[in-house]
């Protein structure tokens, strides 16, 4: 029997579709919407930064250093006679993709450590939890900064030292995913029709730690945005003329008193950015307590 | 609870060790060579090599950590590249700025943040709930840097009401050392006007450092009453007839406050980190600008030296957030 031979006449209840219920959430979120707005519009820029850059965002030009915004250079020139806003735009680029990859990596091993020590417990558990606290006895930026000052300044070394002081909190976060789920029914059954330990793992616990680690990885954007922007400031992270934020703001510090715009428009450009993730994880980690709740 | 603040005190013992076996490790693998930094560009070979044998760097690494650890133990810290003294006496020179700034601006976040939190939960989805919570989602969202940088343009720069650039004004000497903190110190020998001065340039970097701990404490606080405000004491504590504040403040604030006690003890460590960079704008002479000479020296000592003080005082805190639980929390008490 392939399908029915007679319209019964019935339709379908309206759907509630995970995406269906993130739009009417959203919808009633005007800050969430902002922030979605911001997000999107920042990674646009990410994307399309070489072709929408109106000057060359490296190439010193002395002949117009220092000037003030005008109708040519609508965020004014930083000391080299660069346009500051060809700099944000390219370094909207460099922000991004440092804390993509900063996550992503501090996520992947973070998880491993995670599953790892909470589903097989025991002394293994202890031992790797003991290393995660080793690394969250200490203030963030602090560690990242001896991290990165032994490696040497660049932006790489600071990406390393970011990720290792973000991992353990990834490490943590699933760890507990995992305890909570691990004695679940469902996991039982599996073991008890004989899948192995590693599929059990991949396919029947990994998968709900996920909605989690995702809501945390949206928070953590801002966050490491902000830790690589200041590894940077101090002169740790990228190295001039790279077009990074955190950079521009340090360099343009000497000129603050006397030419206000050039360290002022990348700190901007720095807070709307977290801003928007921040507002956006906010929403998201609201959206999965509603959920929660609803369950 | 006694055995739960004792494996407290292990653990984060064996974590302050860890570290020191972190950072000497990842301090010893890198290339450059402190020996030749230290002795000068212009140093001859014979010169580089003597520096070496005199801070121990011609021993294997092994060795040079075994000897730190036991030097350690006796509260030594090695001798610092840059200063050329022990790394333990400029520390005691540079902690209290930083301890000071750090005092002052958890001051402002705690009452900062619990005043509008309260009045936030008190106002709920009316204009100044809105106002606070967009304040401080901002505070999370702006650089600590930048926020420095704007308000030295505002209250320095534009309208002249602060002064910015070290502790204290030029003309004046500083406090009779006692503590170390020019406030408390200027107040104990009744020095009225170097307090006035160090008061005044404290404000700009102690509120920098403030704003985002005053918008984390803020959200906590609003959302912990919130909460509370739903549970059946409080409507017992109404129904009685009590006043409205008195059961805000006696009722709901002080069972509210728990959960906001915790986020207090963990932003104290980004303060801490905070403090390093605010330190840099405000030419504040704290451990952020020890350490920024220690980074531009190679100077493993001092790096090393700098990340475990501050480990260490991140770790008395919490150990301190643990024991207010005792006091406000008679469940924990009585456990």
């Amino acid at each position: 029997m392939s399908e029915l031979p007679v319209d019964l006449g019935l339709t379908l209840a309206p759907k509630y579709t995970f995406g269906s219920t993130l739009l009417r959430f959203l919808r009633r979120s005007p800050l969430a919407t902002a922030g979605l707005i911001i997000v999107a519009i920042t990674v646009l820029i990410a994307l399309f930064s070489k072709w929408i850059v109106p000057y060359n965002p490296i190439a010193p030009n002395l002949d117009v250093k220092l000037a003030a915004p005008s109708l040519q250079h609508l965020l004014g020139t930083d000391d080299m006679g660069r346009d500051i806003l060809s700099r944000i735009l390219a370094g909207t680029s460099v922000s991004l993709t440092s804390a993509m990859i900063i996550i992503s990596v501090s996520m992947a091993f973070g998880t491993l450590v995670g599953l790892i020590a909470g589903y097989l417990g025991g002394w293994i558990d202890d031992v790797l939890m003991r290393l995660t606290d080793i690394f969250l006895a200490f203030p963030a930026l602090i560690l990242a900064m001896a991290i990165s000052a032994t490696l040497g300044p660049s932006l790489q070394n600071a990406l390393i030292a970011v990720a290792a002081v973000w991992w353990p909190w990834y490490a943590r976060l699933v760890r507990g995913q995992v305890l909570s789920v691990r004695n679940m029914e469902y996991v039982e059954a599996a073991h008890s029709v004989g899948a192995r330990p590693m599929r059990v793992v991949l396919r029947h616990i990994l998968p709900n730690t996920l909605g989690p680690l995702l809501v945390q990885a949206t928070l953590d954007v801002g966050n490491t945005i902000l830790l690589t922007a200041s590894l940077s400031f101090i002169g740790l992270g990228a190295q001039p003329p790279t077009p990074e934020w955190g950079s521009m703001v340090s360099v343009g510090r000497l000129y603050l008193l006397s030419y206000w715009w050039v360290p002022t428009m990348p700190g901007f450009a720095i807070l709307l950015t977290v801003l928007g993730f921040n507002l956006l994880g906010d929403a998201m980690r609201d959206f999965a307590d509603v959920r929660e709740r609803a369950l | 609870m006694f055995n739960h603040l004792l494996r407290r005190i292990v653990l984060s013992l064996i974590a302050l060790v860890g570290i020191t076996l972190l950072v000497f490790i990842l301090s010893h693998v890198v290339p450059g060579d402190p020996a030749r930094l230290a002795a000068g560009p212009q140093a001859r070979q014979e010169q580089v090599e003597s520096v070496r044998k005199e801070y121990g760097l011609d021993k294997p690494i092994p060795q040079q950590y075994l000897i730190y650890m036991v030097n350690l133990f006796k509260g030594d810290l090695g001798k610092s590249l840059q200063s050329r003294r022990p790394v333990s006496e400029d520390l005691v020179d540079y902690f209290p700025a930083t301890l000071e700034l750090t005092l002052v601006a958890t001051l402002i976040a705690v009452i900062g943040g619990i005043a509008s939190g309260l009045l936030s939960a008190v106002h709920k989805n009316k204009l100044i709930d809105h106002v606070t919570r967009v304040i401080s989602l901002g505070g999370v969202s702006i650089p600590v840097f930048w926020l420095g940088l704007m308000l030295v343009l505002i209250f320095y720069r534009a309208l002249g009401w602060l002064p910015f650039g070290g502790r204290l004004d030029p003309s004046l000497s500083p406090p009779a050392h006692i503590t170390g903190l020019y406030i408390l110190d200027s107040l104990l020998t009744a020095n009225w006007r170097t307090l006035g001065s160090s008061i005044a340039y404290m404000v700009l970097p102690a509120i920098t450092l403030a704003f985002s701990s005053l918008g984390v404490v803020s959200r906590m606080t609003r959302a912990s009453l919130l909460d509370t405000l739903q549970e059946d004491y409080i409507r017992t504590a109404r129904g009685k007839g009590l006043q409205e504040r008195f059961v805000l403040m006696r009722h709901a604030l002080k069972n509210a406050l728990i959960p906001v006690i915790t986020i207090i003890g963990l932003q104290f460590g980004g303060l801490l980190g905070g403090a390093f960079l605010v330190e840099v704008i405000f030419s504040w002479p704290g451990l952020g600008t020890y350490a920024m000479k220690a980074i531009m020296f190679l100077d493993y000592n001092g790096i090393i030296g700098v990340t475990l003080l501050t480990g260490l005082v991140f770790m008395v805190v919490n150990l301190l957030v643990d024991l207010t639980y005792l006091v406000i929390d008679p469940r924990i008490r009585a456990q």
